[in-house]
């Protein structure tokens, strides 16, 4: 309890270093490239390794295990996609699309997606349709908002997307909101319940990964997406990062959960 | 010794063996609220929480006179024995256990699941339990 802010403080450091890395790039944009995707890989990885672990402090059957073990192999899948990607640089072979990197990050989310439909459904979330209705009704103005720009582009630049991209884009979308939606009436179940406290790390993750794969699919589009050259890949990278940052943190903050001592009261 | 064999006794009952069925339905009703909060911070906190739940509760009643007043050694021991004690001075122990318990779960599960866990609970309880909860107000809704 004492050191609740010791966790988001960490995350906040390890991202304003990668921030000067990212500004600075001492060693050039090839090596910046080379950082970026191995600490996606490292982050994917522990997440994983955390996920699959904080699984096991549940009692075999409950469904809280389950949704660990779902997001544990997600976050598995995500991590051999990352590491494919590595491999695929380090051989010097482009990468066609979609490739195997793309189908098993694809199969990953998923299954991280998933996890936290699960959940929704194994706590029988009741709370107000008038709640409901609010949360809702933010997430789809996100929604709009997002997919106008997207429309709005396309007719603007009519060829330039491939109708495959575009699908694949709204699919991630969608789907990052439509389990967002869930994941913040789970939240808004919990309060403040200590219980609460690893989901939002997830929902923040799941949120960030639409962030930073919106202004992925967006720089792929107009060919802006170079790591290192101009904000809107900035954005991509570091929400990428960010959530495999938070996704593990959420794992971590399920592990540790402790309820304060006595004196602590 | 068992919780429930006493309360379907038919025969009336001299002072004594009264106040021990009064007591064995009111350590039911108290081990039936706790076990249902363990359940449910297992299933959605883990294991690890639900036993310091049980052992930040169990911290509670020593320093609350539980063995003093009851001459159990801890809250566990409840599965095997009933207190012989005064109807009214065990109901007023289980009521602030309770009540902490309460307290302690609510931080853990929030609000609103506690709500649920707590009129789950309640609808479920035996007529005579529910009734004995209803004299003695040991679970609470607020």
């Amino acid at each position: 309890m004492k050191r609740a802010w010791l966790t988001p403080t960490t995350i906040v450091g390890l991202l304003g270093v990668y921030g000067v890395l990212y500004l600075w790039q001492p060693d050039g944009a090839e090596v910046l490239l080379v950082v970026t995707h191995v600490l996606f890989a490292a982050c994917a990885l522990l997440a994983s390794i955390l996920a699959l672990k904080a699984s096991g402090i549940f009692e075999p059957g409950v469904a809280s295990r389950r949704v660990w073990l779902a997001f544990g192999a997600g976050m598995t899948a995500l991590t051999i996609s990352e590491m494919l990607w590595i491999v695929y640089y380090v051989v010097g072979q482009p990468i066609p699309y979609p490739s195997i990197v793309d189908v098993s990050w694809g199969i990953g989310f998923i299954s991280v997606l998933a996890s936290l439909v699960l959940q929704y459904r194994a706590l029988d979330v009741q709370i107000s349709r008038r709640r409901k209705l609010l949360v809702l009704a933010a997430y789809l103005g996100v929604l709009l908002v997002f997919l106008g720009l997207l429309i709005g582009h396309i007719l603007a630049n009519p060829g330039e997307v491939a109708v495959m991209q575009l699908l694949i884009s709204a699919y991630y979308l969608i789907g990052d909101l439509g389990v967002a939606f869930l994941a913040t009436l789970t939240l808004v179940y919990f309060g403040k319940g200590l219980v609460g406290r690893p989901w939002r790390y997830l929902l923040s993750s799941i949120l960030l990964f639409a962030v930073g794969g919106l202004a992925f699919s967006y720089g792929t589009w107009t060919n802006a997406y170079v790591t290192g050259s101009n904000f809107l890949s900035g954005v991509a990278d570091v929400g990428y990062l960010s959530a495999y940052m938070l996704a593990a943190a959420g794992g971590y903050i399920q592990l540790t959960l402790r309820l304060p001592s006595v004196d602590e009261e | 010794m068992s919780f429930m064999q006493s309360s379907f006794l038919d025969e009336p009952l001299d002072p004594t063996g009264a106040n021990q069925v009064v007591c064995a339905d009111l350590s039911l009703l108290f081990t039936l609220f706790i076990t249902r909060l363990l359940e449910v911070i297992a299933r959605t906190g883990g294991k690890p929480l639900a036993d310091q739940f049980a052992q930040q509760l169990n911290f509670y009643a020593r320093q609350h006179g539980w063995s003093v007043l009851t001459g159990l050694t801890d809250l566990t021991e409840l599965r095997y024995r009933i207190p012989d004690v005064d109807v009214k001075i065990l109901a007023s122990v289980y009521v602030s256990y309770a009540q902490y318990a309460q307290k302690l779960t609510r931080q853990i599960l929030g609000e609103q699941l506690l709500k649920s866990t707590l009129v789950t609970m309640l609808t479920n309880l035996p007529s005579d339990i529910a009734q004995l909860n209803t004299q003695y107000g040991v679970v609470r809704l607020t």
